[in-house]
C-alpha cells in the first residue's frame, strides 16, 4: 500500500460502508473519519453493529463465511477490499486486541516474537529488541522481564490483555482496533489498560469498541454512538468529540443513551 | 413354551418390575404414600404379571413364542399403568405444587429414582470390568501351566559305534556328536539336516536338489573331494554326517543332536489353574501315561517363542518371529499411509473446503465409511491394491522379485484405507476444537492461513490427533479379515523382509492355530495372544506418551 491521497488528519476512513452476513445487513452505510494518533470509542447497545464495524476496518470479519461489504474502507487512499488487496498486509497494518485476553499457549517471548518471525524475522538480536520496546510500550517489561520464558497463559487476565497489546505493537502496525478489551478485566486492570491507550495514543492510532460509557468518557478522543434501525441495521447516529457526545449531544437519541435511559 | 422364551419372558418382566419400582415410586409419592411402598408394589407387580401372561399367551396360542413374548410384555407394562391408576389418591385437594410432607415424600421419591440407577450403572461398570477379566484370565490360564515333557530317545540310550554313550552331552567332542548323529538317525533325516542347516536351500528346491553330486548341492561349502562326484542322495549316514561335521562347529552339532535326535516332546498340556490346584493328580496321571516324561512348568510366552521361525507340525517348538515382523511391517507403513493423509484431510474440509453441497456429500461419506465392516476394506484392498496396482505392490516396478501383489505394502495399504475414516474424524473433531480466538489472534497478527494452522491450529489439536490415532491403530493391528482377504499367509518359512515380501501377522497366526488339530497350539495361540495385546498396549503407550509431552508444552 503506498501513501495515498488522504492527507496526514486521519488514518483510516469508511465511505458508504454496507456489511451483510448472508442476505442480512449488519450495519448500514457508516461514513467515518477516523483521526490519526487519537482514541475514537464506539459506543451503543448490544448488537448496534460496533464490533461488526470494527472487525471491518482490517477485514477480519472475513473470517466468518458468507459475510458481504459493500463501500470503501480507504486507508492511505487506498481501498482495503480491492481484490489486489491481501487482507494478510491489512491485518499486520491495523492489528487488533480482543474482548478476551487470548495469548498463545506458549513463552511470552514467543508470544510477542511470534508476529515478526511469521513476517520472516529470524535475528535473534532483532528479535530480543523487538520483544523488549513492544513489552515495554504495553507496560508489562518489569513485571516479566525475568520470565520472559514463562507461558503467557500463566499471567494474571490484566497482565495477559496486556501480553496481547504487547504483541499487537510487535508488528508496528499504524492503527490498534481495540473489542471490549476490558470487558474481562477486573477494575484496576481495567485503569491499567486506559492507561496504556492513553500513551499508546502518541505512536498509534486507536479505535476501541467499549460498553462502558464511563470508559469512553475517560479515554477516548472522539466517540461514535450507533443504534439499530427499524431493519435491525447498525446505523452511526451522531459522531463527534467525546466532550460534546456526553455534555451537548445533537442527537435525541444519543442523548437517551448516555442518561442512561435505555440501553 | 421353550426355553429360550420363557427365559426372555422372565429377562422382560424384570425390565418390567425395575420400570415399575421406579414409576410407581413417583406414582406413590404424588399421591400420598410412602415412595418405597410404591416401588415395591411396582416390584412385586412387573414380574409376576408378566411371567402369567406369558404362561396364558403360551396355552392359548401354542407355537407362537414371539407372540407369548410381545404379549406378556405389554401385559406387564399395561398392569403397571393400572397400578398407578389404581392407587387411590390421598393427597386430593392439595396445592399443585408440593409442600411440607407432601415435598420430603416427592424428594425421597425422585432420590430414589437416581440411586436405584446410580446402582445399576455402577453394576454396568462391574459387569464391564468382569468381562474383561474373564478374558485376561482365560489367555493367561493358556499361556502358563505344567506340561509333560518327554524325549523321543532318552539320552542314554545314545549309541555309538554299539556301545551306550553314558556321559552329559557338553561332554562329547565333536567326532562322538558327528558319530552320534550317525548312528542315530536315518540317512534320509540327516541329508534334510543338510539341507536345512549347511546350505540352507528353500525347502521346495529339495527334491530337485537330492539328486544332483555333492559338488553342486554343497556349492560354497566344505566336503571331502572324493565325495564330490557322488549323487547326494547315495551318500550313507557316516558320509552326512561327516558332511555336517565339517561345516559344523561342535555347539551346532550338539544342538542339532539335542533338537533332532533326542528331541523333547511335550505330549501333554495343562492350565495355569488345574496346574496350580491339581498338581498331585497331574503328576500322577503322567507317571501313569508317560513313564518317561517329566512334569515341567512351562511358560509358552518367551524369548525363544518371540524369535523362532513358525512351525506349523510342532505346536512346542514353534515361535512366531514372522507373524511379529509382519504385523510391525503392516502398522508401519499403515500409519506412514494413514496419519499424514487422515489429517491433511481433515485440515482440508475443517479448513479450507467451503460449505457446498459437495462437501457435506463427502463429510457424511467419511462418517459412513467409518462403519464400514472390515471385510469389505479387505474386498477392496484385494481389487485395488492386490490386483490394480499389483506393479507397485509387488514391487515389479522397483525391480523386486515377488511374484504377485499379495504384500506388506498391499495389507499396509489396506488397514491404513481401513482407519482413514477413524484418523480423519476424530482429526476434525481436535482441529474444530481449537479456540476461535487463537485463530483470531493468529489473523490479526498478519499471519497467512497456513501459518495459522501450522503454528497454532495443528499443536492445538495434535494431542486430540494423536488420540484418535491411538485408537486406530489400536483397530487395525488386530484386524483379521482384510489381512486374509489380501492374500496373507498362515504360515512362511521366512520373515517378511520388507514392503515387497508375502506376509502373515499376529491375528491371522492366533485365527490359523486356534483351528490346528494339536491341542498345544491352543497354548501357543494364548501366548501368541499376550505378544498381540503386548505390543498393542506398547504402541498405545508410546503414543500416549507422545500426546501427553504435546498436551504439557500447550498450558
Amino acid at each position: 500500500m503506498t501513501e495515498g491521497t488522504t492527507n496526514g488528519r486521519y488514518a483510516i476512513e469508511t465511505r458508504d460502508l454496507h456489511f451483510y452476513y448472508d442476505t442480512f445487513l449488519a450495519i448500514r452505510d457508516i461514513n467515518m473519519r477516523f483521526e490519526r494518533n487519537q482514541i475514537t470509542a464506539l459506543i451503543g447497545p448490544s448488537g448496534c453493529g460496533k464490533s461488526t464495524l470494527l472487525r471491518s476496518l482490517n477485514r477480519m470479519n472475513e473470517l466468518v463465511p458468507g459475510t458481504r461489504i459493500d463501500g470503501e474502507v480507504l486507508f492511505h487512499g487506498q481501498n482495503l477490499y480491492d481484490p489486489a488487496v491481501d487482507p494478510v498486509e491489512v491485518r499486520r497494518r491495523i492489528g487488533m486486541v480482543f474482548q478476551r485476553p487470548n495469548p498463545f499457549p506458549k513463552s511470552i517471548y514467543d508470544n510477542v516474537a511470534y508476529g515478526p518471525r511469521i513476517l520472516g524475522q529470524r535475528n535473534k538480536a532483532v528479535l530480543d529488541e523487538i520483544v523488549e520496546r513492544s513489552l515495554r510500550q504495553a507496560a508489562l517489561w518489569d513485571e516479566v522481564k525475568d520470565d520472559l520464558k514463562k507461558s503467557g497463559l500463566a499471567l494474571s487476565g490484566g497482565q495477559q490483555q496486556r501480553l496481547c497489546i504487547a504483541r499487537a505493537l510487535a508488528v508496528e502496525p499504524e492503527i490498534i482496533l481495540m473489542d471490549e478489551p476490558c470487558s474481562a478485566l477486573d477494575p484496576i486492570a481495567t485503569l491499567r489498560i486506559e492507561d496504556l491507550m492513553r500513551e499508546l495514543k502518541a505512536d498509534y492510532t486507536i479505535v476501541i469498541v467499549t460498553h462502558n460509557m464511563q470508559q469512553a468518557a475517560r479515554v477516548s478522543d472522539f466517540t461514535a454512538f450507533m443504534l439499530l434501525d427499524e431493519h435491525r441495521a447498525g446505523e452511526l447516529i451522531e459522531y463527534d468529540r467525546t466532550e460534546r457526545i456526553f455534555n451537548r449531544p445533537a442527537d435525541r437519541r444519543t442523548e437517551d443513551y448516555i442518561t442512561g435511559r435505555f440501553g | 413354551m421353550d426355553r429360550i422364551a420363557f427365559v426372555t419372558v422372565v429377562f422382560l418382566g424384570l425390565i418390567v418390575s425395575l420400570n415399575g419400582s421406579l414409576s410407581a415410586a413417583q406414582a406413590a409419592a404424588r399421591k400420598g404414600y410412602r415412595p418405597r411402598l410404591g416401588a415395591l408394589l411396582g416390584a412385586a407387580t412387573g414380574l409376576p404379571v408378566t411371567v402369567l401372561a406369558a404362561l396364558v399367551l403360551g396355552t392359548l396360542f401354542p407355537g407362537q413364542p414371539i407372540l407369548s413374548v410381545i404379549g406378556a410384555f405389554a401385559a406387564g407394562m399395561a398392569a403397571l399403568g393400572a397400578l398407578r391408576r389404581a392407587l387411590p389418591d390421598r393427597a386430593a385437594g392439595q396445592d399443585a405444587l408440593p409442600n411440607g410432607e407432601a415435598l420430603q415424600r416427592t424428594i425421597a421419591a425422585r432420590h430414589l429414582q437416581g440411586a436405584v440407577l446410580r446402582s445399576l450403572f455402577f453394576l454396568s461398570v462391574v459387569l464391564a470390568i468382569a468381562m474383561l477379566a474373564i478374558l485376561m484370565w482365560t489367555v493367561i490360564d493358556k499361556t502358563f501351566g505344567l506340561t509333560a515333557v518327554q524325549y523321543t530317545v532318552q539320552p542314554e540310550d545314545l549309541v555309538v559305534n554299539g556301545e551306550p554313550v553314558n556321559r552329559p552331552l557338553d561332554e562329547l567332542t565333536g567326532t562322538e556328536l558327528q558319530e552320534i548323529l550317525a548312528d542315530n538317525a536315518r540317512v534320509a533325516r540327516l541329508r534334510v539336516f543338510v539341507l536345512e542347516h549347511v546350505t540352507r536351500a528353500a525347502e521346495a528346491d529339495w527334491p530337485a536338489l537330492s539328486g544332483e553330486p555333492v559338488s553342486r548341492v554343497l556349492k560354497g561349502h566344505e566336503y571331502p573331494a572324493e565325495l564330490a562326484g557322488v549323487a547326494f542322495n547315495a551318500l550313507d549316514e557316516a558320509q552326512v554326517a561327516s558332511l555336517l561335521a565339517l561345516n559344523l562347529d561342535r555347539d551346532s552339532l550338539q544342538e542339532l543332536v539335542f533338537d533332532e535326535i533326542i528331541q523333547p516332546q511335550v505330549v501333554d498340556s495343562w492350565p495355569l489353574w488345574e496346574s496350580l490346584t491339581r498338581r498331585d493328580a497331574i503328576a500322577g496321571f503322567v507317571a501313569a501315561e508317560y513313564p518317561k516324561a517329566e512334569v515341567r512348568w512351562r511358560s509358552w510366552v518367551s524369548w525363544e517363542f518371540l524369535t523362532s521361525p513358525l512351525d506349523p507340525r510342532k505346536p512346542d517348538d514353534t515361535g512366531l518371529r514372522p507373524a511379529l515382523i509382519g504385523s510391525l511391517l503392516v502398522i508401519a507403513i499403515t500409519i506412514a499411509v494413514a496419519f499424514p493423509v487422515g489429517v491433511g484431510a481433515a485440515i482440508y474440509l475443517e479448513e479450507y473446503a467451503g460449505d457446498t453441497r459437495l462437501n457435506q456429500v463427502i463429510q457424511t461419506n467419511i462418517s459412513n465409511l467409518a462403519g464400514v465392516p472390515s471385510i469389505i476394506y479387505g474386498i477392496l484392498g484385494l481389487a485395488i491394491f492386490v490386483r490394480g496396482l499389483e506393479a507397485i505392490t509387488s514391487g515389479q516396478a522397483f525391480g523386486a522379485s515377488t511374484a504377485n501383489g499379495r504384500t506388506v505394502l498391499s495389507a499396509g495399504f489396506t488397514l491404513a484405507l481401513l482407519i482413514l475414516p477413524l484418523i480423519i474424524i476424530n482429526a476434525q473433531e481436535a482441529i474444530r476444537a481449537v479456540p476461535a480466538s487463537l485463530r483470531q489472534a493468529s489473523y490479526g497478527l498478519g499471519a497467512t492461513q497456513w501459518q495459522t494452522i501450522w503454528h497454532h491450529v495443528l499443536p492445538y489439536a495434535l494431542p486430540g490427533i494423536l488420540t484418535g490415532t491411538i485408537l486406530a491403530i489400536s483397530r487395525a493391528i488386530g484386524e483379521t479379515a482384510p489381512l486374509i482377504l489380501v492374500g496373507g499367509a498362515t504360515y512362511l518359512t521366512r520373515d517378511p523382509e520388507g514392503p515387497f515380501s508375502i506376509f502373515t501377522a499376529l491375528p491371522l497366526i492366533i485365527y490359523r492355530w486356534t483351528t490346528l488339530p494339536q491341542d498345544e497350539f491352543r497354548n501357543a495361540a494364548a501366548a501368541a495372544i499376550v505378544v498381540l495385546l503386548a505390543l498393542l498396549l506398547t504402541l498405545n503407550s508410546v503414543a500416549i506418551i507422545l500426546r501427553n509431552r504435546f498436551s504439557r508444552r500447550l498450558s
